[in-house]
């Protein structure tokens, strides 16, 4: 079992290798992706689209922040985590009605499909929000 | 007053301006401060074709739409051709970047060498030219292209993939009972961009981007 690491290094490459290495996170700017290993140390891969509909990405002399959360809720581990500046803030497992509600919102975002009870998943994501900013 | 430079063309990817109409190898070769002017080959690259330019001769700029050169050092002259256009190079190796540009071949054709069996000629890659032969060298419809999936290239064949066969290339031991993979591209054919969904297919070209993410986002 690998150490989880609280920390991720950010390295700028045109290809990402095909191995990652645990503690970096690896960002191509030509292919708008970064991808990493699960900070838990599982070894599962976290892929990050960096486009609109996806993740937002933005350097700073700290490291490297990444938004919105990343929810392995599908990987064994199901780890949950907010990379802030480089370092790995833990959030807690989301329940499986909390999970259906990002699903429900990432579908909206995308196609601009109108599920039912849209305006309380906003509301729902807007307070998630707020409670990881603050 | 009208500008007193006329007249301009490029030298090795530089624009040279000029008075005169006329210009001759020696001249375009003096411009550029190559000396001794016989220690260097001159190449000029015309409609999807190229030729050496002597000393002595002459060209005309106003009889070339913007004229273009190249100069080797080296004091040889290699034959080749592409798309059945006779091709003069003043170096032992052409680059396929090179072949692309001066032959005005589309990107999403490939380079094929017909004294290699058919070899294609990878885009990152260069033909060795003698002084004997003249190489022989082609762009065909491309079997396959190079596309990145989450940063990496894969080659796949020139044909519309479906969302599973994209998945597959990021995740070869991808479970679609159980997971979820949301799939992203950009630099399509025609610049498309946008998200790709199971039952959809889409066609693929050299250098288009597929991001495919298996975590939920929350
Ligand atoms: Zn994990």
């Amino acid at each position: 079992m690998m150490a989880r690491v609280d920390r991720l290094t950010t390295v700028f490459v045109k290809d990402i290798p095909e191995q990652l290495e645990n503690g970096v996170l690896y960002v191509s700017p030509e292919c708008h992706v970064a991808l990493h290993n699960c900070a838990c140390g599982c070894g599962e891969e976290v892929s990050t689209p960096l486009v609109q509909t996806e993740y937002d990405f933005i350097m700073e002399d700290e490291g490297a922040s990444i938004w919105p959360s990343i929810g392995n809720h599908d990987f064994p581990c199901g780890s949950h985590y907010i990379i802030k500046r480089g370092r790995i803030h833990w959030a807690g497992k989301m329940s499986r009605q909390q999970i259906e509600a990002g699903r429900a919102y990432d579908r909206l975002i995308k196609r601009g499909a109108q599920p039912k009870g849209l305006e309380a998943i906003v509301a729902w994501f807007k307070r998630l929000w707020a409670k990881f900013i603050g | 007053m009208p500008d007193t430079s006329n007249f301009t063309y490029k030298l090795d990817g530089r624009l040279v301006a000029t008075d005169d109409a006329i210009l001759s190898g020696r001249d375009i070769r003096g411009n550029a401060g190559l000396n001794p002017m016989s220690d260097y080959v001159l190449i000029q690259i015309v409609d999807r074709a190229s030729r050496s330019i002597g000393l002595d001769e002459t060209i005309d700029l106003r009889e070339v739409d913007e004229p273009e050169f190249l100069s080797f050092k080296g004091d040889r002259t290699f034959s080749l051709t592409v798309n059945e256009r006779g091709f003069e190079w003043g170096a032992a190796t052409i680059s396929a970047a090179d072949i692309y540009r001066c032959a005005s071949i589309d990107e999403d054709l490939e380079l094929i060498l017909d004294s290699a069996g058919d070899a294609v000629i990878p885009a990152d890659g260069e033909v060795t030219l003698s002084e004997k032969g003249v190489e022989r060298i082609r762009g065909r419809e491309a079997k396959t292209v190079i596309i990145k999936v989450n940063g990496r290239p894969r080659t796949v064949p020139k044909k519309k993939h479906s969302y599973r066969e994209i998945a597959l290339l990021a995740y070869p031991d991808a479970d679609f009972d159980n997971f979820k993979y949301t799939i992203t591209y950009l630099k399509g054919v025609h610049g498309a961009e946008g998200d790709l969904v199971e039952g959809e297919k889409i066609e693929v070209k050299n250098g288009m981007v597929f991001n495919v993410r298996r975590a939920d986002k929350s």
